[in-house]
């Protein structure tokens, strides 16, 4: 069975671009051990020769359109939800120092 | 209903269920059409022009929609009157009604009930007569169960149906569209004007949808019910089980031929958990762009990832962000194999079960719940009992196959309502609600007066 570290939560948030409290890590360990116990219930499940099943429906439902510019939002549209902007940019910190 | 009245009604209601984010002061609509007398409220994570559309999060929470989904669209073209945006557990993943960042939605026929989830605010205005159909959106049961603890009907059709251009997604392999109505019949009359292709969203069905709703004719002589034995056998609640039988011989009486469907339990088993990775790797990946750099409410930083971490961290509640987590877990190369892509392949097992159990019979039905609403606080659940694993969760069957299911009023137990659920073939729609509507007229419900 997988083990799940504190060192492994703390690292995974870091990727997601978000903190945890001791707290939360706790929850997230103690939950972790009821999903484990769950999850091993899939490894009694035989998957060989079975392929994934990624959407509900095999039928081919990709479409190509005609290569035609549409459904556009106007640069106010896209930028009316920024924080921050500046001629027609969104402004962040500087990244560069 | 008069889309003012509803107004008032939605009004009358907030305090006490909080089953609204946004209520309007006047209706939107752009013009009349067949369905001018409906009022409908919509889940908060559909995206409507120049409205608030927070999808229960603190990270959007500042959000203005900059155009409509399609469905509105479709909706107002009709002529039908939009009065408001309904609350969601935060981004549509949880089943409780609970986690929004405006708080807990309440059930108005008992405030000391939920509404289910994640759809809680559009089950709530639907029981409280609010208003004639309300939006909601489909990843588990999140329309299903709702309807089933609110008296409503709540239709989730197959997959690709309805367009899900501008709703804010949750998994996409499994989201649907999905919405509650008064009756079957309305049901039908929504799908017609929802449904269709829509060159924004490829995952739409080129196939059309026959015009249905005038044929609806609820004859249930001869339609072949099986009735989804492995939920039963781990429901414990006399109440349930005694409206069900009950329906099931009222069923006989009109002539349908009853038969039983068991399916392996080991395999049932593993619905849940086969969920919750595929679910929560989905979600992990589909809401990596909540950053409130481009949009959203933004906390402050001394750099662009500072600033992202901190908007993420207040952003997210702890629920989500241990969801994310648990996703993230699924999805790294060492685990992917063992855990995603092996939930990918028992959901297959599992849609290969369902399908083999509908193939001689018109529809496969079930208590939609094991029993009524929970309270508020209730979280008492033994996550590896078969009730919790089986008979509480089953209907991610129809989200894995993409199957049309359906929920209906079956009875009440302690003036609290309970459904039935039908699950029929993909695209079958038409059978499912002509079924659905034969339900309906043998049960003859009469939902609970309210109490708000």
């Amino acid at each position: 069975m997988k083990q799940f570290k504190k060192e492994e939560i703390l690292s995974l948030a870091n990727e997601l671009q978000f903190s945890l409290s001791e707290l939360e890590i706790s929850n997230i360990e103690k939950e972790f051990e009821v999903l484990m116990a769950q999850l091993s219930l899939m490894n009694d499940i035989d998957t060989s020769n079975v392929e994934p099943m990624i959407y509900p429906f095999e039928a081919p439902i990709a479409y190509l359109r005609s290569d035609k510019v549409n459904h556009v939002l106007s640069i106010d549209e896209a930028l009316k939800n920024a924080p921050k902007q500046q001629d027609n940019f969104v402004v962040v910190p500087k990244v560069v120092k | 209903m008069d889309a003012n009245v509803s107004i008032k009604r939605l009004k009358e209601i907030q305090q006490a269920t909080n089953a609204c984010i946004t209520i309007f002061d006047k209706p939107v609509s752009k013009k009349e059409g067949n369905l001018s007398h409906w009022s409908v409220a919509v889940k908060d994570n559909f995206v409507m022009k120049g409205v608030l559309t927070t999808a229960g999060s603190k990270i959007l929470s500042n959000y203005i929609g900059v155009y409509d989904a399609t469905v509105v669209t479709k909706l107002l073209d009709c002529g039908a009157k939009i009065v408001a945006k309904t609350t969601l557990d935060e981004l549509g993943m949880g089943g409780t009604g609970l986690t929004s960042f405006t708080g807990p939605v309440k059930n108005p026929l008992n405030l000391n009930h939920q509404a289910g989830g994640s759809s809680a605010g559009s089950a709530a205005v639907m029981a409280a007569d609010a208003v004639d159909i309300a939006l909601g959106s489909d990843t588990g049961d999140s329309v299903r169960k709702p309807a089933s603890f609110c008296g409503v009907v709540g239709l989730k059709p197959t997959y690709g149906r309805i367009s899900r251009y501008g709703v804010i997604p949750y998994a996409s392999s499994l989201d649907h569209v999905g919405y509650f109505t008064h009756n079957v019949k309305d049901a039908a009359v929504a799908l017609e004007v929802m449904t269709g292709f829509d060159p924004k969203d490829p995952t739409t069905l080129l196939e059309h949808l026959v015009k249905f709703s005038h044929l609806l004719k609820g004859d249930l002589k001869d339609k072949k019910i099986a009735v989804f034995q492995n939920v039963l056998d781990h429901i414990d609640d006399a109440d349930t089980l005694k409206l069900f039988n009950n329906l099931i011989m009222k069923l006989e009486n009109e002539g349908a031929h009853i038969s039983f469907v068991v399916m392996d339990a080991n395999l049932l088993k593993t619905m849940l958990p086969t969920y919750y990775i595929l679910a929560n790797c989905e979600a992990t990946a589909n809401h990596a762009n909540l950053t409130a750099i481009n949009f959203g409410l933004q906390q402050d930083g001394e750099d662009l990832q500072e600033i992202m971490v901190n908007s993420r961290t207040v952003g997210f509640n702890e629920t989500l962000r241990k969801r994310f987590v648990i996703g993230s877990f699924g999805l790294k190369d060492e685990n992917q194999q063992e855990l995603f892509v092996k939930a990918q392949k028992i959901r297959r097992l599992l849609v290969n079960e369902l399908q083999e159990a509908l193939d001689d019979v018109d529809v496969i039905i079930a208590p939609a719940s094991s029993s009524v609403a929970p309270t508020i606080q209730e979280d008492d659940a033994d996550k590896l009992s078969s009730k919790h694993l089986i008979s509480e969760n089953y209907m991610v069957l129809g989200n894995f196959s993409g199957y049309p299911s359906v929920t209906v009023p079956m009875g009440n137990v302690n003036d609290l309502p309970i459904g039935v659920n039908l699950t029929a073939k993909a695209m079958d729609e038409a059978t499912l609600l002509d079924i659905a509507y034969g339900f309906e007229q043998v049960i003859a419900y009469k939902k609970p007066k309210g109490v708000v």
